[in-house]
């Protein structure tokens, strides 16, 4: 194999790795906190790409300026589904599990609704390429690379360094110690949504100009990112990191290599057996 | 789990029966083979969705039920296309690769925590609907499998009538045995020991264990049963449309089921009966605006679990419920009864 | 009859239960005492087969159960309660009861659809012993409450119930007697003797110690996961080692 089609595909392959990695983490943190499994992550991502389109691509605003509006504004519909639909629901776990479904249903016919069938091209943020040991790869790639390294690093620092990250880990640890330390229950939930649904934001907004938009695009994705994150172990985040990075290798090189259709047949395949024999994961915690 | 007093029983027996012969004469009395063609669809999804019910009130998240109405319609397609199996052969066949599917996936999955349940039911769907996508031969591929031959038309002197394999009749005849047959399997089972069991592992299972109960003997029992009689509805559906794609079968089928279930109520049998009757003939009467459908759909889901946590049929226990909130809270000595 | 043998579980490192060595014998009430955290429910908990055992053996009438499921254990005809719930709340007490009488009731799938009047036949006697066990325990007339509506008493006496319809050989009983008015003490005492006069062998956990001494012939302590000392109530009350161990605790425990 030659330099340049490897170089290709491990620079698509970290690019993959920064999607699922950046979706897998919103969704752990939904299912450290309050044991859902969030599925309206999907379409969060997908309405986040359709506002970089009509902000960045139809209404010329500035890159970053849309991103953060998108992300701004799909954090507000986060609070406003957290309060006004989750939270008397929690603590019945299949109650949640389908509000989840059907709150993406919406979101996703929304999609569908507002947006139409068609799909859907953004322009390069960072056009032209770069050559890299003999292969040709464009900025914007590196670029998705960077932001979502900086986020992962940003939610790492977070979760070690501020007071909120903090309460919400000890949260996570134990629901009755937080409470003793003056951590409010309501406040963590309200910013695991914030955070979560910002990371699959950010997800869109990065993403955007690197594929094809239609309103479809956020089920597969979320899909995958549940894979991720089981693969991982639920509710952990280097756990998640780490599958990411693996299905995201095997993803890259299996869909050059054998096509995308048999590459994820295998993967789940395989996810399926490992989960059969270690149920919790690579590194998941048995609580 | 109430027990019906001997009157009620009898009441509720004869309206079902009344129901059921009525149903039974439709196809004599209305001959639009659109009507026939809803209820048909209807009876199929009824079976899919109380199968399903079955297996999430053993407490498991079971994300591939579409899995086995995908295998049975396509053991179905493929023992007739490729063998020449006569069609209720191949139904019966199909509900047994169905059997032995939920064996082979139940026995190793079942014992594992809900949600990672979940991912492997839910991954071996997707794994299911590859192969049919992949292996062009026998499956078809991506185009799917057509051409399901109908059996012949055959008549029966003693009645005096020909079944016409083209008009909606005979298969209406045969979903609506298969539905029948199904609830009344189900029916059975629920309100028998075998329910008590099952619901008894659902709510504390550490504890029906230790009374003697071998939760994964009935897990995989539930899970058996509701794969078969699903993958048996799957297989009459692929006769009925005579096409089967992999497309056919994906998780928005499964969504539909469960939204289904909601809507009606898990906690009752008739639930997944009632919601599957409400959002079909809803969606009929919606075909003309899709994705306003959808909304609509994914909007019922939202209300049901917002207000409706048992669906339309828990309405009255959803009310009490409510009442009972409101009442405590505004009477202390209430309050203090109910912490009993 | 029941016998541990050099018993230990081990969780990360800390050792809940270690070098247990106990024989159970048949138709005795042994009383299981020791500060909280001593190991007993851990005990019961490898008996009954919800954790495995790092080293030692379990023997049933000779037959070794070390390492079996929860439900087979209890097929053989070692049951256990639990210290919090040993019922399911939302059934009603009869169904409660019919649950622990699935162990024994014979039935099978296609008698159950076709509603055979076999079938029938077994659903009336199955409720018939439950309403006999039920009046047993003096619980007669509860059988349509729901269990979670019922005063705590009560839903100890009915997980007792539960636990008796398995109709076991050996009943491991943890904490039934705690924390009730005293004609509830009485009465369940009394109740445990008369289910030991049935022939059944008895475990008792209790912090309740006036209630040991009256119930158990023989008494076995743990402390810190081992045992400190087993035998008839007299000894065990003028053993030094056993004060000591309770010194952390209340003095009225021992009065």
């Amino acid at each position: 194999m030659s330099s340049t089609v490897l170089t290709q595909m491990l620079v698509n392959s970290a690019v993959l790795a920064v999607t699922y990695a950046l979706l897998a983490l919103g969704l752990t943190m939904f299912f450290s906190v309050m044991n859902v499994m969030f599925f309206p992550a999907g379409s969060m991502y997908m309405i986040a790409a359709f506002g970089i389109y009509y902000l960045f691509a139809q209404y010329g605003m500035d890159y970053y300026m849309a991103g953060v509006i998108t992300i701004i504004a799909l954090a507000g519909l986060a609070l406003m589904i957290e309060r006004g639909l989750y939270r008397p629901c929690l603590g019945d776990t299949l109650r949640v599990f389908f509000l989840g479904v059907g709150v993406n249903w919406f979101l996703e016919s929304a999609g569908y609704q507002l947006f139409g069938l068609r799909t859907r091209g953004v322009p390069s943020v960072f056009p032209g390429t770069f050559t890299l040991l003999g292969a040709t790869l464009a900025w914007q790639r590196l670029v998705v690379i960077c932001i979502g390294l900086t986020a992962v690093v940003s939610l790492y620092l977070f979760l070690t360094r501020t007071r909120f990250g903090l309460g919400m880990r000890c949260y996570v640890e134990s629901p009755e110690a937080a409470a003793l330390q003056g951590i409010r229950k309501n406040t963590v939930l309200r910013m695991t949504f914030v955070l979560g649904v910002s990371l699959a934001a950010l997800a869109g907004v990065v993403l955007a100009p690197l594929v094809q938009l239609s309103p479809d695009m956020g089920s597969p994705a979320v899909f995958k990112a549940f894979l991720v994150v089981g693969l991982g172990g639920l509710g952990s985040i280097p756990g998640s990191l780490l599958a990411a990075f693996i299905l995201a290798t095997l993803d890259s090189f299996g869909s050059s290599l054998i096509g995308p259709q048999f590459t994820w047949g295998i993967v789940y395949f395989l996810v399926v057996v490992f989960l059969t024999i270690r149920p919790r994961g690579l590194m998941g915690v048995v609580r | 789990m109430a027990k019906p007093l001997a009157r009620r029983t009898t009441i509720r027996a004869a309206a079902v029966a009344a129901l059921i012969c009525f149903l039974a004469i439709i196809p004599l009395l209305f001959h639009s083979r659109y009507h026939l063609h809803v209820l048909i669809v209807v009876f199929l999804n009824v079976v899919w969705a109380s199968t399903y019910r079955l297996v999430l009130r053993t407490g498991q998240l079971h994300f591939g039920h579409h899995a086995f109405i995908a295998l049975g319609a396509y053991t179905s397609a493929v023992l007739m296309l490729e063998f020449g199996v006569p069609i209720l052969v191949s139904i019966l066949l199909a509900g047994f690769a169905g059997l032995v599917f939920a064996i082979l996936l139940g026995y190793p999955s079942l014992r594992v925590k809900a949600v990672y349940f979940a991912i492997i039911t839910w991954g071996a769907a997707e794994v299911l609907r590859f192969v049919f996508m992949r292996v062009d031969h026998p499956f078809g591929g991506t185009t799917g499998l057509s051409g399901i031959p109908r059996p012949n038309d055959f008549a029966i002197p003693l009645l005096g009538i020909t079944v016409d394999w083209q008009s909606k009749g005979p298969f209406y005849a045969l979903a609506l045995t298969l539905m029948l047959g199904a609830l009344l399997a189900l029916y059975r089972l629920e309100y028998s020991r075998f329910g008590l069991i099952f619901n008894a592992i659902r709510e504390r299972d550490f504890l029906a264990q230790s009374v003697g109960i071998n939760i994964m003997r009935y897990k995989v029992f539930a899970f058996a049963v509701c794969g078969s009689l699903a993958s048996m509805a799957g297989a009459l559906y692929a006769n009925y449309v005579t096409v089967v794609t992999p497309f056919d079968f994906s998780v928005t089928l499964l969504i539909l089921l469960g939204s289904y279930i909601l809507v009606g109520g898990m906690t009752q049998f008739a639930g997944p009966i009632l919601g599957t009757c409400l959002m079909i003939i809803s969606s009929e009467l919606l075909s003309g605006y899709p994705f306003f459908k959808m909304m609509l759909y994914s909007g019922l889901i939202i209300a049901a679990m917002l207000f409706l946590p048992n669906g339309l049929l828990g309405l009255p226990k959803s009310i009490s419920v409510a009442v009972g909130r409101v009442r405590s809270r505004a009477s202390p000595a209430l309050r203090g009864e109910r912490d009993a | 009859m029941l016998e541990l043998r050099d018993v230990s579980k081990n969780f990360g490192g800390l050792a809940a239960v270690s070098g247990i060595d106990l024989v159970v014998r048949q138709g005795e009430i042994l009383g299981l005492i020791g500060p909280n955290g001593a190991g007993k429910t851990t005990l019961f908990n490898l008996v009954s087969g919800v954790y495995r055992p790092d080293t030692g053996r379990l023997l049933y009438r000779g037959e070794n159960i070390t390492g079996l499921a929860p439900h087979a254990i209890a097929k053989r005809g070692i049951v256990r309660t639990f210290q919090l719930t040993t019922l399911f709340p939302r059934f009603t007490v009869l169904q409660n009861v019919l649950v622990g009488l699935q162990l024994h009731a014979r039935y099978g799938f296609w008698e159950t659809i076709l509603n055979t009047r076999q079938y029938r036949k077994k659903e009336e006697d199955l409720e018939d012993q439950a309403m006999e066990i039920l009046a047993f325990l003096g619980l007669a007339g509860l059988e349509g409450e729901l269990a979670s509506n019922l005063p705590y008493g009560q839903q100890r006496g009915v997980s007792i119930a539960v636990a008796l319809a398995t109709r076991p050989e050996v009943m491991l009983l943890d904490e039934p007697i705690s924390g009730k008015t005293t004609e509830e003490r009485l009465a369940l005492m009394g109740h445990i003797r008369q289910i030991s006069e049935r022939g059944i062998t008895i475990v008792l956990i209790e912090h309740e110690m006036a209630a040991v001494m009256a119930l158990c012939e023989r008494i076995c302590v743990l402390n810190f996961g081992r045992k400190i000392a087993e035998g008839a109530p007299e000894e065990i009350q003028r053993n030094r080692a056993v004060i000591e161990a309770y010194l952390g605790e209340d003095d009225d425990d021992l009065a």
